[in-house]
């Protein structure tokens, strides 16, 4: 079964077309890369995946875990990492640990705040991504690249089963985009948690991702294993 | 001995004790909605929707209903207005609240010119924390009673949607009815601070407080409970000086706020931020 289906799909913004039929399966387990150039269509996608943007039966079809999108209801077994938010989290006034218990609602449930085992778990995934001695700390005082791991943290506190990753080391120095991909990639081979991740940043992708996917002109292209290394370098 | 009977006589009053209550209630309320406000990057939607509230007020003394009412009639729809030409434009959200305030602004502007007492009018502008009536007292007992009941049991998810929108409606949090439980608590609670703390005073009520708690929280939880006793201890200091000095209520506290922010900012400076 595929982690991600997508057939046919196709989105204008008014009369201007973005998505022209796109295809693209990630099967479980794999991972998998989405290149473009800007205004090539990665955000749209990405929003349709999320359900952010409609989706009727004249854009195609998108499946997630063999569930047709609109009836999916597995969206905890999900981790989705946005892109870097270090702008957006300057002077957020909020804890690494606040952050990443956020993302445990479904497990607390309305009118209830986190417990001792939410706790754990939240540092659990500290632990995985090595920010448990950041805990405390207040979120726009760390890093570009320790924040994404934080948000890294944030997807993994529920056990995904499918991680979703927009363009998540933009803005990143190179030392710990390097330290960020040998982490996904661990959770990829290691813990089998599928990957699809959306990234401008070619670098690396011959090693990382098992099937690397470009939008140009709106369409799908499926890149060649053996072509992944000669794209190599910042779109 | 005699400086401390001096200090205790603004309690002998009855109208300062119910400016006190009311105010204490106010300051605790208020700064639970602007901090979700201030970091949503929304700050100026106080303004807006006190400016809005305005254009209620004169239509409710143009037709003789309770203007608190008419402000809280008109507080919502300036709310919701705000947050459906948000969602049209999400990147330009500011643009939003601007247009909503040049709407509520013209529209006060114009019923201003056919309520016959200015003076009941005038008296939403800066507020009159003391001169409330038993009504309008409980009114404001019950508003914030309320605001701060929904306001704690939707703690987390008021946090989530103020962090990031897309990521929780991801984990499950129904982000479209918080926000709108959310857009009736603040027309709620503008409408009736509009009376008593003033149309003009409410949105700095909000953004202020949480301003000063940001230099000192070193966590969301802190930062609310640091915004709420900054609130109330400029509202107490504002009521004291208001008294003995003989200013108007609204304006000092919002000049305590104003000064103790600024203080903040030097210490800060000159000690050190928080880690």
């Amino acid at each position: 079964m595929n982690a991600i289906e997508i057939k046919g799909l196709t989105f204008s913004y008014g009369n201007t077309p973005v998505l022209k039929g796109a295809d693209l399966s990630v099967p479980k387990g794999r991972f998998a890369a989405l290149i473009g150039a800007n205004g090539a269509g990665k955000s749209t996608l990405i929003k349709m995946l999320l359900g952010e943007l409609p989706l009727t039966g004249e854009n195609g079809s998108i499946e997630l875990m063999g569930q047709e999108l609109k009836q999916f209801d597995g969206f905890s077994q999900v981790g989705y990492v946005p892109q870097n938010g270090m702008a957006s989290y300057k002077d957020f006034p909020a804890s690494v640990e606040e952050i990443v218990q956020a993302n445990l609602y479904s497990r607390i449930g309305l009118f209830r705040f986190g417990g001792k085992k939410e706790k754990e778990l939240v540092h659990q995934a500290l632990c995985q991504v090595g920010m448990e001695p950041f805990g405390k700390r207040l979120i726009g005082k760390l890093s570009g690249g320790q924040q994404q791991r934080v948000l890294l943290a944030r997807a993994l506190v529920n056990h995904p089963k499918l991680l979703i990753l927009d363009e998540p080391t933009s803005g990143v120095d190179k030392e710990n985009t390097e330290e960020f991909y040998r982490l996904i990639k661990k959770f990829n081979r290691e813990d089998g948690v599928t990957v699809f991740m959306v990234t401008h940043d070619r670098n690396c992708l011959s090693e990382l991702a098992d099937d690397v996917f470009q939008l140009h002109d709106g369409m799908m292209i499926r890149i060649d294993h053996e072509r992944k290394g000669e794209c190599d370098g910042d779109i | 001995m005699r400086g401390k009977v001096n200090v205790m006589e603004i309690f002998s009053y009855g109208f300062m004790q119910r400016a006190f209550l009311v105010g204490i209630l106010l300051a605790t309320v208020i700064p639970c909605i602007g901090v979700v406000i201030v970091l949503k990057r929304l700050s100026m939607i106080g303004d807006a929707l006190s400016h809005t509230s305005l254009a209620g007020v004169a239509a409710g003394l143009i037709l003789g209903v309770n203007p608190v009412a008419t402000a809280a009639a008109a507080c919502m729809i300036a709310a919701f207005g705000i947050e459906a030409i948000r969602r049209k434009l999400p990147r330009y959200s500011e643009m939003s609240i601007a247009i909503m305030m040049s709407a509520g602004i013209g529209l006060a502007g114009v019923l201003s010119g056919f309520v016959k007492n200015s003076a009941n009018f005038n008296s939403f502008l800066f507020g009159s924390i003391v001169a409330i009536s038993d009504m309008e007292m409980f009114l404001v007992i019950g508003v914030s009673m309320v605001v701060l009941l929904v306001f704690l049991l939707l703690y987390k998810e008021l946090f989530y949607i103020a962090l990031d929108e897309r990521s929780a409606r991801l984990a499950g949090v129904p982000v479209k009815q918080v926000n709108f439980i959310f857009t009736i608590l603040t027309a709620a609670t503008v409408s009736v601070a509009a009376r008593t703390v003033g149309a003009l005073i409410v949105s700095s009520m909000m953004v202020i407080p949480v301003a000063c708690a940001m230099q000192f929280g070193k966590n969301y939880k802190q930062t609310v409970i640091y915004a709420v006793s900054f609130d109330v201890a400029f509202m107490i200091a504002g009521l004291f000086f208001a008294y003995y000095f003989g200013l108007k209520p609204g304006g000092t506290i919002v000049l305590v706020g104003v000064i103790s922010l600024l203080f903040m900012f030097a210490g800060k400076k000159v000690f050190g931020g928080k880690g």
